[in-house]
């Protein structure tokens, strides 16, 4: 969802600027891989704090409906806010990557890593643009994950 | 002039004087800055210390840190090992060009060498001042050097030319003073107040080629301190033939060699020895003070090999550290001596050459012998203790020892020692009371022994021991404030045994690399030993104790080690089995022990060549005539049993194949020329004449065989497979030879010279040797030294005859050696064509253990043969040392590489530490081979490895760090695997899983680099067990097999449950035959284990042999019978299946008549209440599938022994509340209560089995509670998706409306 969420908001950004974040996303990707191969299951588990990531993630839909309602593009930090919690989605997908494949060169893995994400992501984007998501999407999504945040901490 | 015009003015003037200033000082006054590249730190100290001008600034680096040249006046480096990259060199130009001049301190063969702005004759004039390394002409070179770079400088240009050093001299404290002999020396002593009249002289070489100044205070205070003991000391320094002529130039009553490789050649050695002169070699070491101190950084590699290893070929003693490297306030790193190492050595040197003077009458000798809990008897291996002990004793009376008290016949000294000098468990609380109440023990006041472990032991030492088992005097024969000493004191001679080590649930624990600290039982006899007795020197009595197995470090030790201050300084000296020579050089680097070495037990006829004779001869005929082949012949070996051994089928009707005839037929030659010992050694008693023949023939039968069929092959007589065939050569050669050696050696016939005069001279030395090691200790207990010598098999080894020698290893920087590893591709090889013949396919991995007996014995074979699996082979210098490795490429191999599993005892992690870590990179090698047309194992086990650890939540990174780690052993420090006590305290578990666990937990230290050296990972260990096809156990002596050796079932057995657990299959078991140097073998471990049993246990002459024996011999007995039952808990399948009821029918009914119950009744009851007991555990356990008559005859048999004698109070009896429950069970009721009542006499406690409960450390965190499930979260997220794919289409499909 948190991965959702910040692709729609990248399509509803320039392409060049959504081309970018992309790259920048799958820059990342392999430098988290490179960074996950360091950690232990133990250490993962407390990186991936659920109860710390809703509530992060809670702060960013906020951001996100605070985007969709605001009136003028004055607002360039909301505008071309890429939606950073998508760094955990990511973190995943990279410590499960270098655990997939052992024997694998480590940087390998990451650049191959780095390279998925930057096509995922962009091409979820593109598609997300073509399907026109817009704020309303935007919104939808939002409130949904602010929903399902408030259950998590709450259970956690 | 105007006010701005005078400030301006003024600045300049400022500003063109401050120019100037520096000009000048940069041109004049400035001090010359040397940059001194790649010295060692001591050349380093050395230089900048001799440094005594402030216009020079010297600088130096390492050659990895050396940069920036051209900020530097003059660069000088030295040239070993020295390599400079690109950019080094760049700027070395860059200096080079601007007139910097650069100047390289060679010898022959150096490849680097740079020189720039020096002419010839400064280049001479510097080579000189390096090759001349001392006090001027280090200060001397500095200021030439200043005056070549900066000749206009003003200020200490004046220098002296080199002074040229002799390379061989005698020296002093006085620095810069040489001298050419030593009366020289003498006046320089006598003038300056040094000479000792009358006092003896000692040659001291500091084993390095020259006496370095300003850097030698550990040199100087053992010179001070030998000189103010009363000795004159004439150090000196020289190399090959001329050391010799000045050491024996001196007439040294002794010499110190700090040492640096040999002292010196043979001829030397032999000198010295013939001379009374001992050799002490305490060393210097290049680790600092804190690694020196940290166990987890053992002495290794070049360093443990010139110090320690190479030094023991010379019988050298004491390898104490008497000093450490460590950097000084400027940061330069000096010699420092180590003040408490120092005191010990000078005071173990002083104490040793004591021995050769003080009268013997007045010398106090302590003697600490080995005897199993309660009533079992005195323990050594292959000796006979008792009748040697008293032996001893009545030959140090004859030499003047005051040994009064000691009782006139061996009977009553036996009584004595049974009744006075027992070892009390901590499981028989009432045995203890009786002990306290009736033997006499020695009592020590708490005070007493507080005082005395508050000056021997380091008070966090003594803190440790007062945590675990509480303030003295403990729980262990106690009494109010005094502690129960077993003892017994003739005159001037002590005899104690060696108390338990650990009390408790130590006994039992799983200890996870914790130390074992040992109670204040154990510490007591040693601290009065050395506070109370006063004892002169300290002698352990056979093979072997557990002193020198306490942890700690491997070489080098220090006052924080048990087995260093316990034995206190004294002169120590170790009667140690000649068959045992990798644990006794545990005993000689950690507690620095002199061993003495003493033979095994005599070789006697199996009788076993008359039973199956006319088997074999039949076999022969049928392999040789095909058509011959009848059922009769079938019915013969299912008759003899043989078909259970070989597993082949019991059928009646129909025949055995030819390949089945010969398999038997191989087995039985096998039985038929089966070496098997008989009753154990008696010191000072020579073997029988019978068992000296049957001995001499062990020696030499098989090598003469060998040797004949080899000719017989280079003529074309017999083709290669049959000289690789031993049932060929056994039945071929062999039986001639030994007619024809009988012969000779009974005085009738001749064969030729050489194979006569050999085996005369073999028998010789044999006759010789029996006393020989008496003889050897009294000298020694005289201050002279013991010769050295190899150790090991006689058999295997004639060299390491004669006896009383001390033992050394082998230099195990050139193993494999070249015979090694052609032995070991030869049982590489052999192990794949075997499971290739059995299973149609490669093994993924075969598993090895190391031994250090067996790594010395064969040089390093089953290191050979683990890198032969991998597909890697050494690569060696000139001098045979292994300096790397490279693959063996694919096509050349011819297979695939092998993945492997090395599982190693302590004893070989101590001594062969480097080969562990060429292991481990031979491993990451063969991993990386990409050239394979066959499948790569190693690979794909080290990729599976990484996949494994990762799933058990390693980091990959560290995963893959990990994955190439194939070595484990016990805890660093550690000696033992903990099974041996684990298993035969069998109440203690109920389920086989619970010995895996054990195991994993206690062997799970990997030594395969030292950054991971000793770091415990079960999940890696669990990991690289995975898979293993095949285990591989060495065998090299023929003095124990698999059953009559405890550590074959604790280290393969062990690993053998625990993959059969991990795999779910277990894997094939084979043994690594050295025995027969000429012909190494493989042999299923199976067989081995029935050639074995059937040569032995289940063979009536071996029992009337050893029943010829005393009550070590018979305790022997019990010992196997426990060793079987390892094997049944371990790997049942080794065993025959009906093994048990054979045994019963041997010992329990004695259906051969030998007269068992007699036997032990009168020599060693406790042995056969052992046999029993073990019978009857291995019944409860489900082992023996027992009858109700079997259970009720074994038990009656226990119970009838212990009413008799009591109850043996051994761990296997009294510690197993269950067993005495389940024998109970098969016992009337009149009987049961009788047992019962003896044993709770004994134990004093209810019959409840005492569970044990194993330490279980988690390595993750419990999960935190209240998580999401994932799946949860995952279903919602899914249906969220869908709803707004929906929405998102719908929305865009009302838009285009």
């Amino acid at each position: 969802m948190i991965a959702i969420s910040a692709v729609v908001k990248l399509s509803i950004m320039p392409v060049r600027i959504m081309v970018a974040y992309s790259l920048f996303w799958g820059i990342a990707a392999g430098i988290l891989t490179i960074i996950m191969t360091g950690l232990s299951k133990q250490e993962l588990s407390s990186f991936f704090n659920i109860k710390e990531v809703a509530a992060f993630e809670f702060i960013e839909v906020l951001i996100f409906i605070g985007f969709v309602f605001s009136r003028s593009n004055k607002s360039v930090l909301l505008r071309f806010y890429p939606g950073l919690m998508i760094a955990v989605p990511l973190a995943l997908v990279s410590s499960v990557a270098v655990r997939l494949f052992p024997g694998i060169d480590f940087n390998l893995t990451g650049v191959l890593t780095g390279l998925v994400v930057f096509l995922t992501v962009g091409g979820a984007a593109l598609l997300c643009r073509y399907l026109q998501a817009g704020k309303q999407s935007l919104y939808l999504i939002s409130f949904i994950i602010m929903v399902i945040t408030i259950v998590i901490y709450g259970m956690a | 002039m105007s006010g701005v015009r005078k400030i301006t003015l003024i600045v300049d003037i400022l500003i063109l004087s401050a120019a100037v200033a520096v000009i000048v000082y940069c041109i004049w006054l400035r001090p010359t800055r040397i940059l001194v590249v790649n010295p060692l730190p001591a050349q380093s100290a050395e230089i900048v210390l001799n440094n005594d001008s402030r216009h020079i600034r010297v600088t130096c680096k390492p050659m990895e840190e050396a940069t920036d040249f051209e900020k530097y006046d003059a660069v000088l480096m030295y040239g070993r090992g020295l390599y400079l990259d690109s950019l080094q060199l760049r700027s070395l130009d860059k200096a080079a060009k601007k007139g910097v001049p650069v100047f390289t301190n060679t010898l022959r063969n150096f490849s680097f060498v740079v020189t720039h702005n020096l002419d010839s004759t400064q280049c001479a004039l510097l080579q000189q001042y390096f090759s001349n390394p001392c006090r001027d002409n280090y200060r001397n070179m500095l200021r030439y050097v200043r005056n070549i770079a900066t000749p206009k400088r003003f200020g200490d240009h004046d220098y002296a030319s080199p002074v040229e050093m002799p390379s061989e001299m005698y020296y002093h404290l006085a620095a810069g003073k040489y001298f050419k002999d030593p009366d020289s020396l003498t006046e320089h002593l006598i003038k300056t107040g040094l000479y000792n009249d009358g006092g003896e002289n000692v040659a001291f070489i500091s084993g390095v080629s020259f006496p370095v100044e300003n850097n030698r205070t550990h040199v100087d205070t053992i010179v001070r301190r030998l000189t103010q003991l009363g000795y004159n000391v004439y150090p000196l320094t020289a190399t090959g033939r001329r050391r010799g002529e000045m050491i024996k130039a001196v007439r040294p009553k002794a010499i110190v060699y700090f040492p640096m490789g040999r002292l010196g050649n043979d001829s030397l050695i032999n000198w010295a020895y013939d001379n009374r002169i001992p050799l002490f070699m305490p060393f210097p070491l290049t680790q600092s003070r804190e690694d020196w101190l940290d166990i987890s950084k053992p002495l290794g590699g070049g360093s443990l090999n010139a110090r320690v290893v190479i030094p023991e070929t010379d019988g050298g003693m004491i390898p104490l550290c008497i000093s450490t490297q460590n950097p000084n306030e400027e940061g330069y790193i000096l010699y420092t001596p180590e003040k408490e190492r120092t005191d010990a050595f000078i005071e173990q040197f002083e104490r040793f050459m004591g021995l050769k003077t003080k009268a013997n009458k007045e010398k106090k000798i302590a003697i600490c012998y080995f005897k199993s809990p309660g009533k079992d008897a005195l323990l050594a291996s292959g000796m006979e203790v008792v009748p040697s002990l008293y032996n001893f004793l009545n030959r140090l009376r004859a030499e003047g020892y005051d040994v009064s008290g000691l009782p006139p016949t061996l009977e009553q000294f036996r009584q004595q020692l049974m009744s006075r000098g027992s070892v009390m468990g901590s499981y028989a609380p009432a045995a203890q009371k009786q002990f306290m109440k009736e033997a006499n023990p020695l009592w020590i006041q708490k005070k007493d022994y507080e005082g005395w472990a508050k000056e021997v032991l380091l008070p966090e030492k003594y803190a440790e021991v007062e945590t675990h088992y509480g303030k003295a005097p403990g729980s262990l024969l106690a009494r109010d404030d005094s502690l129960a000493v077993a003892a017994i004191r003739y005159g001037n001679i002590l005899l104690f045994p060696q108390p338990r080590p650990a009390l408790g649930d130590d006994e039992f624990k799983i200890v996870h690399g914790a130390e074992v600290v040992p109670p204040h039982s154990y510490i007591a006899p040693y601290l009065y030993m050395q506070k109370a007795f006063g004892a002169d020197a300290l002698i352990h009595f056979g093979t072997h104790g557990n002193l020198e197995f306490t942890p700690g470090k491997n070489v080098g030790l220090s006052q924080a080690d048990w087995a260093d201050v316990l034995i206190g300084n004294r002169p120590h000296f170790y009667f140690y089995t000649t068959g045992n020579v990798g644990e006794a050089i545990i005993a000689k680097r950690r507690s620095h022990a002199v061993l003495v070495t003493h033979l095994t037990p005599p070789y006697v006829e199996s009788g076993l060549r008359q039973k199956y004779n006319a088997l074999i001869e039949e076999l022969h005929d049928v392999i040789a005539e095909p058509a011959r082949n009848n059922t009769k012949l079938k019915q013969q070996i299912i008759q003899y049993g043989l078909h259970r051994d070989l597993d082949l089928d019991s059928v009646q009707g129909g025949v055995y194949t030819i390949d089945e005839l010969k398999k038997v037929d191989s087995f039985v030659e096998e039985l038929a020329n089966e070496k098997i010992t008989g009753a154990f050694y008696i010191m000072g008693e020579p073997y029988s004449d019978k068992d000296m023949l049957v001995s001499v023939l062990a020696v030499m039968a098989d090598k003469i065989a060998y040797e004949r069929a080899k000719k017989d092959y280079e003529k074309g007589k017999i083709p290669k497979e049959s000289l690789q065939d031993f049932t060929y050569i056994a039945h071929h050669y062999l039986p001639g030879v030994k007619r024809e050696l009988t012969e000779v050696l009974s005085g009738h016939g001749a064969t030729s010279v050489s194979d006569s005069k050999e085996a005369l001279e073999i028998r010789r030395l044999l006759i010789e040797s029996a006393g020989a090691e008496i003889d050897a200790m009294l000298k020694v207990l005289n201050g002279t030294p013991v010769r050295p010598a190899p150790g090991g098999d006689p058999v295997l080894n004639p060299n390491v005859l004669p006896m009383g020698r001390n033992m050394y290893s082998i230099n195990a920087e050139t193993t494999p050696g070249k015979t090694a590893w052609n032995n070991g591709v030869v049982l590489a090889e052999q192990t794949l064509r075997n499971y290739f013949d059995q299973h149609g396919e490669y093994p993924k991995k075969v598993s090895y253990t190391f031994w250090a007996g067996e790594f010395i014995s064969s040089q390093g074979a089953t290191v050979a043969q683990a890198m032969r699996m991998l597909g890697v082979e050494p690569v060696r210098d000139e001098q045979g040392r292994v300096i790397d490795m490279k693959l063996t490429p694919s096509e050349e191999l011819g297979r695939p590489r092998i993945n492997i599993l090395v599982q190693v005892s302590g004893q070989l992690r101590d001594i062969a530490g480097s080969r562990l870590k060429m292991l481990t990179d031979a491993v990451a090698l063969a991993s990386q081979a990409t050239d394979d047309i066959y499948p790569n194992y190693v690979a794909e086990g080290t990729i599976a490895q990484e996949k494994e650890l990762v799933e058990k939540g390693e980091s990959p990174k560290r995963a893959r760090e990990l994955s190439t780690m194939r070595v484990f052993g016990p805890a660093n420090s550690g000696y033992s695997t903990g099974m041996l006590g684990y298993t035969e305290n069998s109440g203690e578990w109920d389920d086989r899983q619970e010995l895996v666990e054990g195991y994993i937990n206690n062997m799970c230290a990997m030594y395969g680099d030292e950054e991971n050296w000793g770091n415990m990972n079960k999940d890696l260990f669990t990991a690289a067990i995975t898979g293993t096809d095949v285990i591989v156990q060495p065998r090299q002596s023929n003095t124990w097999g698999p059953i009559s050796l405890d550590h074959v079932y604790e280290f393969t057995g062990a690993l053998s449950l625990a993959a059969t657990s991990i795999n779910g299959k277990e894997p094939d078991a084979v043994l690594a035959d050295y025995r027969n140097s000429y012909l190494p073998r493989l042999q299923n471990a199976k067989e081995a284990v029935a050639v074995e049993t059937r040569a032995t246990l289940l063979n009536p002459e071996y029992i009337k042999a050893r029943m010829k024996g005393d009550a070590t011999t018979a305790q022997m007995f019990g010992k196997i019978f426990r060793n079987i039952f390892g094997w049944s808990a371990m790997r049942p399948s080794a065993l025959s299946a009906n093994l048990y009821d054979e045994l019963y029918d041997m010992y329990i009914t004695d259906s051969n008549g030998l007269g068992i119950e007699e036997y032990f009744d009168k020599v060693n009851p406790v042995a056969l209440q052992e046999m029993t007991a073990t019978m009857l555990e291995s019944a409860r356990k489900g082992f023996w599938n027992a009858d109700s008559e079997q259970l009720a005859a074994t038990a009656k048999l226990h119970a009838r022994l212990t009413e008799r004698h009591g109850a043996p109070c051994t761990e296997f009896v009294c510690a197993n509340a269950k067993l005495q429950e389940f024998t109970s069970s098969q016992l009337s009721e009149e009987t049961a209560d009788k047992y019962r009542n003896a044993i709770s006499e004994a134990t004093a406690q209810p019959a409840e089995g005492k569970v044990l409960k194993e330490e279980r450390v988690s390595l993750l965190p419990d999960s935190t509670s209240g998580s999401v499930s994932g799946y949860v979260i995952a279903a919602i997220v899914g249906i969220v998706f869908i709803i707004l794919l929906l929405f998102i289409i719908k929305k865009r499909k009302e838009r285009q409306k």
